[in-house]
């Protein structure tokens, strides 16, 4: 919303330098996009001047040759692309070594010199209504309408001196009233700590005039739920001509086109009041009309159609709210004017309408339609209806005035409610202090809210507030704190930080978790990164989905590109896709983790929300070559996890059944090298080396293995302390010769089992080697050995008995000592 | 698949057949029959060339899958199968496998600067929770004072679902939840203080400035007596003790329907002592939140007195913070999983 400073001034004192006055704007009232220092597009030594003499050019057919008067005595010569300007017409003169006022706003200025023009020397130029930043009418020298002296600079003649002041739009969603002057001004003045004072039209107590020479016209609203209230008067005897200047120089300041005396008085007044209006042609709409010319406030029918003023033919949807007649649509209701009832050049009388609609069914339509005009960004803010009498009043009389227009109808008016009521809010002092932390009287608070027509009165202490009928937006006490805050100045009031009982906080165990996790694979080498949670149906496709599967993902209708339409439903997939581009850069050997949610839609939490499903998945990769292959290269990363957490993982064959995560992740293991890793007896996640086919889709190394764990089974355990031995300990080797078809997992149960049975030893192995024998039915593992006892020192003949008590049982199931 | 021309589904009979009886059936892509079957194409009659060049062109895609998928299998047939329980493949030593080189690992700048913000507001009393990254309407307008078809809607560009789930654009989703959870703190005279760290999603278009999945951290304090004055004091004292220095604050009102006041907030800038740099825009300043006093009806969602409490809620990105921390020119290198990014910071 741009703010004009000098179009502020004509309601409100400003007392403050530009530079303050910014500042307290952007702290008070809202984020500043952009200033505009409008007087700085134009040199003092643009000038007003009048035609003392003109005649064509002689030797070109286009160019006039004029004499002008720019005061003090002095005259100059011009050539200008304009034969229509007589003697005794103001004119804009821009004198040589000048820059033109259009190209200093467009940032490039040009500078104007004395030229020669087919023989005759032009002294300047004269400037159009583009290059002095009036209008876009580029085709003639702009005739200046002012009463000022010839040699008066042209910035004083019209205000120009001014600051456009653009605030950013989503400040005011809140506030219908700052979508207008009006509005701004009376807080302009807030902010400042001036008393501000609606001018008299702006007030419901209007008064019209019966005519008595009426045109034929009809009025009806057949949906007041969703145009709650409907304003109209004809107005005959129009005639169309250019705005005055200085309307259409304030227009044009904003960022509104002027066009003309009639559309350019619908949006001067629009843009002072923050109330939309529209103009009919009134002749048109009678064409358009069954028996009696007619205006209803209606919904569509079916298959009706209208072409809208931005060359767009449209079929509105069936809920929306049509200005129309019997017979055809007229407008889209607050929205955008139709083609077949515009006002044009020959316009004779046109019907205005002033009308309040429902902001929620403005927004509907608008986004159905793609219909973004200045009226839908005023109504959507939802304006009061209470002001389009008055505002009805304002514009009449400035057709009166500026386009000689005569009432030829009386003022309609259908509304939904009978009277309207002002709200009453009431607050104590207490209650503004205690939300703020300031300090202020309740006369204070009553005066700064009566600065901006908040009718304020304290009785016994409290505070009633009566809304004025433009705020809209104020229903609460606490809408009323924020009033009394913002214009006193937020950045004035008293910091501190609040009191607390001093009890401990923290964060979650799933954070803590989180966090725990990371820095533990970090510090084991692995890099962690972040992912999309988007995936696409090509990434679906590499692995190898299948439409059921696919079916469990849940998938985006606005997706931004179809790289991104699918929620993921694990995390091992988007890892995957970070390997190849690290390889391409010499990246040789790496793992690559991260610690994220994926969503499927079987799994659906208490209330029928998708569960936040947190996993932890890693890939490691390598282009060297390696002793093992990259399941244990893997499995270390997971072993070294399970270890700091105090968690101990089994390792399974991996069997397909319906987790989530056998589902997806699962999937991407080769069949031969691929596990279920679980805790006790609950699978937890996967881990294998990558197939053939995910290695070629996603160009993975040979040495390449990943898993995917669910995290809510990672939680650490507590570190069970054990007292230590005073007594030496004794170490032993021990080699084994195992049957191929014996996991180690379970020998090394066995052996754990076997040793503990020995009262008072402790014995603790770990794994030294594995080989296979040359015969390859066997393998013969290695195991160190340490034995120690709590209560005495142990004998090498009590440690030899133990192994060959335990050799002896083992060699039951085939195992044998080497 | 079955082919409505004789020829094409009779050669598909013999390559289906054939492909487990020969040793690289990568041959049968060369066979001279498909080659013929390509030939016949132009010889087919109008109406029918279509199809018929469709059909084979079926052929020849089934024939390729065929032999990927029988590759495939070969290779992984190849390879032995392991004891999945071992620590170490056969024919290795404890001592010939070690980890990854420790030194490489690297916690990503999103992670670590998180922790430090959770540091602070730990001792600052704050608990924290984590934010959903999918959420329903409710939490993400209805119960934050957003009415259906609001126009305060219209600031938010969300990710929906077919179902009509939303990928939430901010972490206030979590403010009802994170109010009713804690809400019994408050009869004890206790307050409810917590941040809520989080994906968050916009649906924007990716370039060096902007992303479409952000992270966002989310704090609420609410209690008696509870005011703006504590607002700008708490977040002041949180900048200072992340940016290790004093720090000038200002607010600037702001609209965001879940709040009464609502403020973007600025401090003056760490790095240049508000003289101007590259990082402020020669600003002095940068806007770093947005904020405001909770709204009654936000409270009164999640059955909590507004008359009798009051509170406090902000929002600030994390990702623009690392960047402004570590001077990263360019957002996408969050996401972009490149060691040399990541690898900086260990």
């Amino acid at each position: 919303m741009k703010l004009s400073l000098n179009w502020v001034k004509h309601f409100t004192e400003v007392e403050i330098g530009g530079d303050e006055l910014i500042q307290k704007i952007g702290s008070q009232l809202g984020a500043i996009e952009d200033v505009q220092d409008w007087g700085s597009y134009y040199d003092e030594k643009i000038v007003i001047a009048k035609i003392t003499s003109a005649k064509d050019h002689e030797d070109a057919d286009k160019l006039g040759v004029y004499n002008i008067d720019i005061g003090g005595g002095q005259s100059r010569q011009l050539v200008a692309g304009d034969k229509s300007l007589e003697v005794g017409d103001k004119v804009g003169y821009i004198p040589p070594g000048v820059a033109v006022p259009l190209s200093v706003y467009e940032g490039e200025p040009f500078v104007i010199g004395e030229r020669d023009l087919r023989g005759i020397t032009s002294q300047g130029m004269l400037g159009s209504a583009k290059e002095l930043l009036f209008s876009d009418n580029h085709k003639n020298v702009l005739k200046l309408d002012t009463d000022k002296e010839v040699g008066s600079a042209l910035v004083d003649a019209y205000e120009l001196d001014d600051l456009i002041i653009d605030i950013e739009n989503k400040m005011f969603t809140h506030r219908p009233d700052l979508f207008g002057i009006l509005g701004l001004a009376r807080e302009v003045a807030g902010i400042q700590g001036i008393e501000f004072s609606s001018p008299d039209w702006y007030s419901e107590d209007v008064d019209f005039a019966k005519v008595d020479n009426k045109l034929p016209l009809e009025v009806t609203n057949e949906i007041p739920e969703l145009c709650p209230r409907f304003t109209a008067v004809a107005l005959s005897n129009i005639t169309i001509k250019p705005s005055p200047l200085i309307m259409q120089s304030y227009l044009n300041r904003v960022g509104l086109r002027p066009i003309n005396n009639v559309v350019d008085i619908t949006n001067y007044y629009m843009y002072l009041t923050s109330q939309p209006a529209h103009a009919f042609d009134y002749d048109k709409v009678v064409k358009l009309s069954g028996e009696k010319p007619n205006l209803v406030v209606r919904k569509p029918r079916k298959d009706e159609k209208i072409k809208l003023l931005d060359g767009r033919e449209i079929a509105p949807h069936s809920e929306a709210a049509m200005v129309a007649t019997d017979l055809n649509l007229l407008s889209v209701g607050g929205s955008i004017g139709g083609a077949d009832s515009e006002v044009d050049d020959d316009t004779k009388t046109v019907i205005l309408e002033v009308a309040s609609w429902n902001l929620y069914s403005i927004r509907r339509t608008s986004f159905k339609h793609g219909i973004f005009t200045d009226a839908v960004a005023r109504f959507n803010k939802g304006q009061s209806d209470r002001q389009n009498l008055p505002v009805l009043k304002l514009m009449m009389d400035q057709f009166v005035n500026n386009c000689d227009a005569k009432q030829a109808s009386d003022i309609f008016d259908l509304k939904k409610t009978a009277e309207a009521k002002d709200i009453v809010i009431e607050l104590s002092s207490d209650f503004v202090n205690s939300r703020l932390g300031s300090n202020y009287s309740a006369q204070d608070i009553a005066k700064t809210l009566n600065n901006v027509e908040l009718n304020a009165v304290i009785e016994k202490s409290v505070i009633k507030v009566t809304v004025p009928f433009w705020r809209t937006d104020l229903e609460l006490r606490e809408d009323i704190v924020e009033e009394v805050g913002r214009l006193n100045g937020y950045d004035l009031l008293p910091q501190s930080v609040p009191l607390r009982p001093s009890q401990p906080n923290f964060r979650s165990d799933k954070l803590q978790l989180k966090s725990e996790i990371k820095r533990i694979l970090a510090s084991a080498g692995a890099n962690e990164v972040v992912t999309y949670n988007f995936v696409s149906s090509a990434m679906f496709a590499k692995l190898g989905y299948q439409a059921d599967q696919i079916e469990r993902a849940y998938h985006l209708r606005n997706s931004l590109s179809p790289d991104l339409e699918y929620m993921r439903m694990s995390l091992l997939p988007s890892i995957v896709e970070k390997v190849n581009p690290n390889m391409r850069t010499g990246h040789k050997q790496f793992a690559l983790f991260e610690v994220n949610k994926s969503h499927n839609k079987d799994y659906l939490d208490d209330v029928g929300l998708p569960k936040e499903l947190d996993s932890l998945a890693m890939v490691v990769v390598s282009n060297d070559s390696h002793q093992d292959s990259s399941f244990f290269a893997t499995k270390r990363q997971l072993e070294y996890l399970a270890v700091k957490l105090g968690k101990h993982f089994s390792y399974h064959k991996f069997e397909q059944n319906n987790d989530r995560l056998a589902q997806t992740s699962g999937l991407m293991f080769a069949t031969s090298r691929r596990a279920v890793v679980k805790i006790d007896d609950q699978a937890v996640g996967y881990i294998g080396e990558f197939s053939s086919r995910v290695k070629k889709q996603f160009k993975l190394p040979e040495f390449s293995a990943g898993f995917e764990i669910d995290l809510n089974h990672l939680f650490p355990e507590a570190i069970a302390y054990k007292q230590i031995s005073k007594f030496p300990v004794s170490n032993q080797d021990l080699t084994l010769s195992v049957p191929n078809n014996l996991g180690y997992a379970q020998l090394s149960e066995k052996l754990g089992r076997l040793f503990n049975e020995a009262q008072d030893i402790d014995v603790v192995y770990e794994p030294i080697s594995i080989f296979r024998s040359k015969l390859k039915e066997n393998r013969h593992i290695s195991f160190h050995l340490i034995f120690q006892s709590p209560t005495r020192t142990l004998k090498t003949t009590e440690v030899n008995d133990l192994i060959s008590r335990v050799v002896k049982t083992l060699e039951q199931k085939d195992i044998k000592q080497v | 698949m079955k082919y409505i021309f004789e020829p094409i589904q009779n050669l598909a009979n013999e390559i289906r057949d054939a492909m487990n009886a020969i040793d690289d059936p990568s041959v049968l892509l060369k066979s001279p029959e498909l080659k013929q079957l390509y030939q016949m194409i132009p010889k087919q009659s109008d109406n029918q060339k279509k199809e018929f060049g469709s059909q084979v062109n079926a052929l020849k895609a089934e024939i390729v899958s065929l032999v990927e998928n029988h590759q495939n299998q070969q290779e992984e047939a190849e390879l032995s199968s392991i004891d999945i329980t071992a620590p170490f493949d056969e024919n290795c030593t404890a001592q010939d496998n070690q980890l990854l080189t420790a030194d490489r690992g690297s916690l990503h700048p999103l992670s670590q600067e998180l922790d430090r913000v959770l540091k602070i507001f730990e001792a600052m009393g704050f608990g924290a929770i984590e934010s959903r990254q999918l959420d329903d309407d409710y939490h993400m307008f209805g119960s934050l004072n957003f009415p259906d078809d609001h126009p305060a809607r219209d600031d938010f560009d969300t990710f929906i679902t077919d179902e009509g789930l939303i990928a939430p654009a901010h972490t206030s989703t979590m403010q009802n939840r994170v109010l009713l959870a804690n809400r019994d703190k408050l009869k004890n005279g206790g307050n409810v203080q917590v941040v809520v760290p989080g994906r968050c999603f916009r649906n924007e278009d990716v370039d060096a400035r902007h992303e479409h999945t952000l992270h966002q951290v989310e704090g609420v304090m609410v209690g008696e007596g509870i005011t703006v004055g504590h607002l700008i004091g708490t977040l002041k004292t949180f900048l200072e003790a992340f940016y290790g220095q004093k720090l000038e604050v200002r607010t600037q009102p702001a609209y965001f329907p879940f709040v009464e006041p609502g403020f973007e907030f600025s401090m003056s800038c760490p790095f240049c002592s508000k003289v101007g740099c590259k990082v402020c825009s020669n600003e002095g300043w940068i806007e770093i939140l947005g904020c405001g006093m909770i709204h009654p009806n936000v409270l009164k969602e999640a059955k909590i007195d507004p008359d009798k409490y009051t509170g406090f809620a902000w929002g600030f990105g994390l990702d623009r913070l690392v960047m402004m921390q570590y001077n990263v020119d360019d957002i996408r290198w969050f996401h972009s999983g490149k060691i040399e990014f990541l690898e900086q910071f260990k």
